[in-house]
């Protein structure tokens, strides 16, 4: 699996994935019903990159708006996923912007990054 | 002629957005379109814009989940979803049948969920959400969606789970009434 992007629906983020750079970016609102369906091309190509190419550093940007209860239980195996790929030696930033007048989406960046113990991990409040 | 209907109404100045009818069908993309559309001339105060939407829509996708089919053997699920302003911020309210098995699970949570203080639920949300790779195979989100309007709200939920017939047959009537707080020194 190579480089790809996804552009946003309504419900579902757009998604690029860069395998140059290292960089997976997620951007827009995250509420499909059935967020496995939506989520697995990105495990499955982020897992491969990360067992195959063993990027030095890997960047991954959230620019999420709503994200509903099942595509959290989503993001959090992708910051696992992440974090695992940090403590293996490679250099992870994870960067979660959220809207100022947001404070669901403020809470929900904190809450995901608790788990993480190793990649390195920044919140910024930026408008959408 | 369809029963659906969406949109502002005009039979409770307090209301400002009501959906009901079959959700087996109803596309989730259009009512949400139509919600933000709804906020922004409501007009909702900007920082209870995202609680309000964010339970909005956990409270529409569990109808489409978890509603019981009607009883004629269709596909139809029937269910209604509204919100409005409150004093002190704004409401949302929905109704759907439920399978009695599914009433009894969705009573233990809520109650559950109604025992604990907002620091008690802030907790077991991020407990289960620890533990959510365990999957419950009944719950897509893990058991995380009720946590989350409870988190969102302060705890400000309120439920009514009642059989639809006197002997207690099926299916049970569930309706959820949701409190969202508009933040401090802003008025709903």
């Amino acid at each position: 699996m190579s480089s790809f992007r996804i552009d946003a629906s309504t419900i579902t983020p757009a998604v690029h994935f860069d395998e140059c750079t290292s960089r997976l970016v997620l951007e827009g609102d995250c509420y499909p019903e059935n967020p496995v369906t939506f989520f697995e091309p990105i495990f499955g190509a982020l897992e491969s990159h990360l067992a195959t190419a063993r990027p030095a550093t890997f960047v991954a940007d959230f620019r999420l708006r709503y994200v509903n209860s099942a595509s959290t239980v989503a993001l959090h195996r992708l910051f696992s996923v992440l974090d695992l790929a940090s403590e293996a030696g490679a250099r992870v930033r994870i960067t979660w912007v959220h809207d100022p007048e947001d404070d669901v989406n403020e809470e929900l960046g904190h809450d995901l990054s608790s788990g993480c113990r190793h990649a390195e991990f920044a919140q910024q409040a930026a408008p959408a | 002629m369809s029963r659906e209907r969406a949109g502002a109404t005009g039979a409770s100045a307090e209301e400002l957005f009501r959906f009901e009818g079959d959700f087996s069908s109803v596309r989730i993309d259009w009512l949400t379109t139509e919600v933000r559309r709804r906020m922004e001339t409501a007009p909702v105060a900007a920082r209870a814009r995202a609680r309000l939407f964010a339970s909005f829509v956990e409270m529409t996708q569990n109808i489409i989940q978890y509603a019981a089919p009607d009883g004629d053997g269709g596909h139809r699920r029937s269910g209604a979803i509204a919100f409005g302003r409150a004093p002190d911020g704004y409401w949302i309210r929905s109704r759907n049948p439920v399978r009695s098995t599914h009433a009894e699970r969705l009573r233990a949570r809520l109650e559950r969920i109604r025992s604990m203080d907002p620091e008690e639920i802030v907790a077991a949300y991020r407990a289960r959400l620890t533990t959510s790779r365990e999957v419950d195979p009944l719950s897509r989100g893990a058991g995380l969606g009720l946590l989350g309007i409870a988190r969102s709200t302060g705890g400000a939920l309120s439920y009514q789970l009642e059989p639809s017939t006197p002997s207690g047959g099926e299916p049970f009537m569930f309706s959820l009434h949701v409190a969202v707080r508009a933040a401090p020194g802003e008025s709903a």
